[in-house]
């Protein structure tokens, strides 16, 4: 039988918290980018969804910038997170970068 | 040539004047600059003359031009106001002029040599043409701005010439307080404006005059009260009468022109030109007239024992300025203007005399010095006694007229006003008595001069400020060099001829119809002024084309009244040979308390000091100290540390904690997710949904 409408948001509900759970929890860079991954895709995982579910290519199209604007992203992070790892010692923990505290 | 060109040329010379002698005078002799200063006023005097020719030759009721100069406001909207800078030349201003030139002229000659010593002599004659410039404007304005202009003027050029020299800072308090005395005054003059402008919605005579009659009770009460406060100011009246004593401080010359003849006029002068607005409120005409008679009797008590004679004849000069208030307060404008005519005569011949006194006397003005002096200085004796007994108020001279027909406008008014008419006659009593006291005192008696100063001070040349004694120098001075030591100025004592016989001759000559109407009716000075100020009071019902001063209105006829007065005034003439013969001149025949009161001149300064200057010193104290600092200095700090405090508890929110500042973001997301599903929840379709269809 056809998987109705809620099978997908609910997927994508917790696909979504996983990866706020990992952004919040995780002290590696790279692990929080994968996180950043995850509710990204999380989201577009719901566009098609919903874009199927109404008959109507508004979602899916959506899904194309998303996922361009999700590869510049990791691209330019990703140059960022080697910067870092090169000036700090050799490490990408996140609790280290606090240079811009009060 | 166009008559209202010459009334446009009128103020233009001495302006010219002013800034001739203000700024290229200095390549020219003393005689040349005072000569061109002295000149431009006295153009100015023949121009005012063809204008009044022009005048007479009108009938009746067509004594009135206006000459405009340009226009000056003229603003739209919903109050528009349009103002023209006019010149209006009707009896009452061409009246005015001639007295500012003639006599003005007169004081101009008088003046070229009594500063002939004077290192800023350019200087002065500059002042006084700026002076005699902005009083024309004054008087021949044809608005009230024009007037204010004028009047604010006329108080600018009295401050710079009272202090002029302002080595002494003594002098330039005097002027300070001057200025700043009168300035309490043209605060009621703006807030009478005011209450004009916003119930007319104009501002020239015409247009103010034409409306009176509409206005409210209450408006009109409330403009008059303000600009009689005006006029205390100018005029030196109770309250604000303070100022011109101490102005005593500037040169004779300004004394005479300034505070006697002209400037304090110029109160007189409002009045009788806002003659409309005052006769519609007669509680303001008692207020003036009350006003002008306590002043007068309150300074004349107090001339009564001054020893300085410029103060005497400066509190004359406020207790006449009384009279004419009385007069213009009783209704009776023309009355009071004639005053202001034959008070600028003899006033001016006062002080120009006590001038010529100082001259010769190496500035000594204390009259205890004094005494015997008229065999050294026959000129200025006979002239000062025609002076005296000119402002004495004695047939014929000028004074007795004018004073003449105040009293008896006072007595005819009735009521409250035969109050003023006593109050006014035992000032005129006091006044015949200290007048003459002043004349004794000066030049008849035993001689109190001191010689070997005035030796000493001549030896050492020039004219020294003051006498000074000194030890070395106590050799007695002979007979025949005394002669030698004082001498009168042939220009100065022109003028005072001059002046003298004008005292003796305009009362006469404009006055004596008053008396008995066939005579001279012509020459009437109150008739000449009725276009401009109306019929006089009492006869305003019966008014029939030609004057009537004869006719009588209650139990005393006007020659009755008109010989009482002359009674008391003779009788103050004799007390006070009775009080020389018998040694108390000096005291005056004052009762101790009396004359404790009189010689701290009322104490008006020390009450001033004590309740209006020291309190508003501590005022402003406080508000520097107190209020400032801690209010004002307070709110403006405070909101600095406020800002600061609130800036260092925020920025402690600035961890550096890479994961704190995402969390706050998911903190943000769900709170503007919950409200719009809240929102969604309870209104329907409050998020808009997508379309059904398309491409698909």
């Amino acid at each position: 039988m056809p998987l109705s409408l809620s099978f997908y948001t609910a997927l994508s509900a917790i696909l979504f918290t996983i990866g706020v759970l990992g952004v919040l929890t995780r002290r590696n860079t790279l692990i929080i980018y994968m996180s950043i991954e995850i509710m990204l895709n999380a989201v577009n995982l719901s566009l098609v969804a919903f874009s199927m579910h109404w008959k109507h290519l508004n979602g899916q199209t959506m899904v194309f910038f998303v996922m361009t604007v999700a590869a510049a992203e990791v691209a330019v992070g990703l140059g960022l997170i080697t910067a870092i790892f090169r000036k700090r010692h050799e490490s990408v923990d996140v609790d280290s970068l606090n240079v811009m505290k009060w | 040539m166009d008559i209202s060109l010459i009334i446009k040329l009128i103020p233009l010379f001495p302006l010219l004047g002013f800034i001739f002698c203000g700024t290229i005078a200095g390549r020219f002799s003393r005689l040349v600059t005072g000569a061109i200063a002295t000149a431009c006023v006295f153009i100015s005097f023949l121009l005012g003359l063809r204008v009044f020719f022009h005048l007479l030759a009108q009938p009746e009721n067509h004594r009135s031009i206006q000459a405009t100069l340009y226009s000056w406001i003229a603003i739209g909207g919903a109050k528009p106001l349009d103002l023209d800078v006019t010149f209006l030349a009707d009896p009452l201003s061409i009246t005015m002029t001639l007295v500012i030139t003639g006599i003005g002229g007169l004081i101009h000659l008088y003046a070229m040599g009594y500063m002939s010593h004077d290192e800023r002599y350019s200087r002065f004659f500059s002042l006084l043409n700026l002076f005699v410039a902005f009083m024309l404007v004054l008087v021949l304005g044809a608005s009230f701005p024009l007037m204010f202009i004028g009047w604010e003027g006329v108080g600018l050029c009295s401050y710079l010439l009272i202090g002029f020299w302002y080595e002494d800072v003594n002098n330039a308090a005097a002027g300070t307080k001057a200025f700043i005395v009168n300035r309490i005054g043209d605060f009621g003059f703006l807030a009478a404006m005011f209450v004009l402008f916003a119930a007319t919605g104009t501002l020239t005579y015409a247009g103010v005059f034409a409306k009176a009659g509409m206005l409210s009770e209450t408006v009109i009460l409330g403009v008059t009260l303000l600009l009689f406060l005006g006029a205390t100011g100018k005029s030196a009246q109770i309250p604000l009468f303070v100022w011109l004593p101490d102005a005593m401080a500037g040169p004779t010359p300004v004394s005479a022109l300034i505070h006697a003849a002209t400037m304090v006029t110029a109160g007189v002068y409002m009045v009788a030109r806002c003659h409309v607005l005052f006769t519609a409120t007669p509680a303001t005409q008692m207020v003036v007239a009350g006003i002008g008679a306590l002043t007068a009797l309150m300074a004349a008590i107090i001339a009564m024992t001054q020893f300085d004679l410029k103060k005497i004849l400066a509190y004359s000069t406020v207790s006449q300025l009384g009279y004419m208030f009385i007069g213009v307060g009783t209704g009776a404008y023309a009355a009071g203007v004639f005053h202001l005519f034959t008070h600028a005569f003899f006033k001016a011949c006062l002080f120009l005399g006590a001038g010529a006194v100082m001259h010769a006397l190496a500035n000594n003005i204390d009259v205890r010095k004094m005494g015997g002096l008229k065999r050294y200085m026959p000129y200025t004796r006979w002239t000062y006694l025609v002076a005296v007994l000119a402002i004495a108020g004695i047939f014929p001279f000028a004074g007795f007229f004018s004073k003449d027909d105040i009293l008896a406008a006072a007595f005819d008014r009735g009521g409250f006003y035969t109050g003023i008419w006593a109050v006014g006659l035992l000032t005129a009593f006091l006044t015949a008595l200290y007048m003459t006291r002043s004349y004794l005192l000066t030049f008849e008696g035993n001689e109190r001069v001191d010689w070997p100063a005035l030796k000493s001070a001549a030896e050492h040349g020039g004219h020294g400020h003051g006498t000074e004694s000194h030890e070395e120098h106590q050799e007695p001075v002979a007979e025949y060099e005394k002669h030698g030591l004082i001498h009168e100025l042939p220009g100065m004592n022109f003028v005072l001829a001059a002046l003298a016989l004008g005292s003796l001759l305009v009362g006469f000559l404009f006055g004596i119809s008053s008396l008995s109407p066939n005579t001279l009716a012509n020459l009437n000075f109150e008739k000449w002024l009725e276009p401009a100020l109306g019929a006089w009071w009492p006869h305003a019902a019966e008014h029939a084309g030609h004057t009537t001063h004869g006719a009588h209105h209650g139990p005393l006829s006007h020659v009755a009244l008109a010989g009482i007065s002359l009674v008391v005034a003779a009788l103050g003439i004799v007390t006070a040979f009775v009080l020389e013969r018998s040694g108390r001149l000096e005291k005056c025949g004052l009762p101790l308390v009396l004359y404790n009161l009189s010689r701290g001149m009322f104490f008006v300064d020390e009450i001033y000091q004590a309740l209006i200057i020291d309190p508003g010193k501590r005022i402003g104290a406080w508000l520097w100290q107190v209020f400032d600092t801690l209010v004002v200095d307070g709110a403006v700090n405070g909101t600095a540390s406020t800002v600061r405090a609130i800036g260092g508890g925020l920025r402690l929110w600035t961890s550096g904690y890479v994961r704190s500042y995402a969390f706050s973001v998911l903190v943000g997301v769900v709170l503007i997710v919950g409200w719009l599903i809240v929102q969604s929840i309870t209104q329907a379709s409050a998020i808009p949904v997508l379309p059904t269809g398309g491409a698909g």
